[in-house]
C-alpha cells in the first residue's frame, strides 16, 4: 500500500493532500470530539499504552489505516481515531506500520 | 493546487519573485506517500533593490492579493491553500532551490527540493516533524545516502547528521 501510494505521480499525489487537508478542516469544524453522546469509550486495560484512561478507538465497518504518518497512535484513515488491537493486528498483515512494535 | 501554482508562476513571470521551490511536507509528497498537511511552504528567491538590502514579502502579498489571494495569519491563502514564502535565509537553501527538480501539478509546471536537500533543511530546521519526515525518507529508500552525505559535508551539517543517525536511525539501519 505504501509502495502503491508513494509510486503515484505527483498530480494524484495532490489530489490526495487535497482531500486530506479537506478532512481535517471538515472534522475541525464538526465538534465531533466535543459530541459526547456519541462518544464511545473503552477501558484502557485493552490498549496497554492508555492504561487507566478511557479512549475512543475506531468503530468504523469499513476502515482504512491513516497515511498521515502522525504515528503513534495508528488512527483511521475515515474518523481519525484509533485503530482497535484487533485492527492494528490486521493493519500489520495488510503490510502497514512494519517498524511498529506488536 | 493547479491555480495555486499558477498565481506563483505569474508572479516568477512577472519578477515578483525569483526562482522559488516547494519544501515541506507537500514538497516531501513527490518522493514519499502523501501526508496530511495543511500549508505549503515555497522556498522563494527575492529580488534585492539597489535602496535597501532588506528583503520585503510586501510586493508579493500585494501581487497575491489582487489575484484573488487572501491573507490568513502568516500565510496567504490562493486557491485553498494557505502558502508561507520563507525566503531564502542560508547557503543551504539557495543551493536547495537552485537544484530544485522541474515537475508539475495538472499539467502546470513548477519546482520541488530534491530529496537530499528536502532532508538537509529538515535536519537543520530540526523539529519534532521533520524528524519524522528525515526517518521516513530513510525507511522508504527515498534519499540517495551518497548525494546526501555530500550536501550534508557542504553545508556543515554532518556532525548533526551523525547525531540524528545515533539516536533515531540506529534501528533502521540494523
Amino acid at each position: 500500500m505504501r509502495k502503491r501510494l508513494a509510486a503515484l505521480s505527483f498530480t494524484e499525489k495532490v489530489k490526495i493532500l487535497e482531500k486530506l487537508r479537506d478532512r481535517s478542516i471538515t472534522l475541525a469544524a464538526s465538534g465531533l470530539r466535543r459530541n459526547e453522546e456519541r462518544r464511545s469509550t473503552h477501558k484502557a486495560t485493552t490498549v496497554g499504552q492508555h492504561a487507566n484512561t478511557d479512549i475512543r478507538l475506531c468503530e468504523c465497518t469499513v476502515w482504512e489505516p491513516c497515511v498521515c504518518g502522525h504515528q503513534p497512535s495508528y488512527h483511521c484513515a475515515l474518523c481519525c481515531l484509533e485503530l482497535t488491537p484487533e485492527q492494528f493486528k490486521e493493519a500489520r498483515k495488510r503490510g502497514w506500520y512494519p517498524s511498529a512494535g506488536t | 493546487m493547479k491555480e495555486t501554482i499558477e498565481a506563483i508562476n505569474q508572479m516568477q513571470a512577472a519578477g515578483v519573485i525569483g526562482r522559488y521551490a516547494i519544501g515541506g511536507a507537500v514538497g516531501a509528497t513527490l518522493y514519499l506517500e502523501p501526508a496530511a498537511t495543511l500549508d505549503v511552504y515555497i522556498f522563494v528567491a527575492l529580488p534585492t533593490t539597489n535602496e535597501s538590502s532588506l528583503l520585503s514579502l510586501a510586493p508579493l502579498y500585494d501581487f497575491l492579493k489582487s489575484h484573488g489571494g487572501r491573507i490568513e495569519y502568516e500565510h496567504i491563502v490562493v486557491g485553498g491553500w494557505p502558502i508561507q514564502f520563507l525566503p531564502l535565509s542560508n547557503d543551504l537553501e539557495r543551493a536547495a532551490v537552485e537544484q530544485a527538480l522541474p515537475t508539475e501539478v495538472e499539467g502546470v509546471a513548477t519546482w520541488v527540493l530534491s530529496a537530499e536537500y528536502l532532508v538537509a533543511i529538515a535536519l537543520n530546521t530540526g523539529r519534532s516533524k521533520d524528524h519524522v519526515r528525515i526517518v521516513q525518507f530513510i525507511e522508504q529508500n527515498a534519499v540517495d545516502r551518497n548525494k546526501l552525505q555530500a550536501v550534508l559535508g557542504r553545508h556543515g551539517l554532518t556532525s548533526k547528521w551523525q547525531q540524528f543517525e545515533l539516536k533515531y536511525l540506529k534501528e533502521t539501519d540494523e
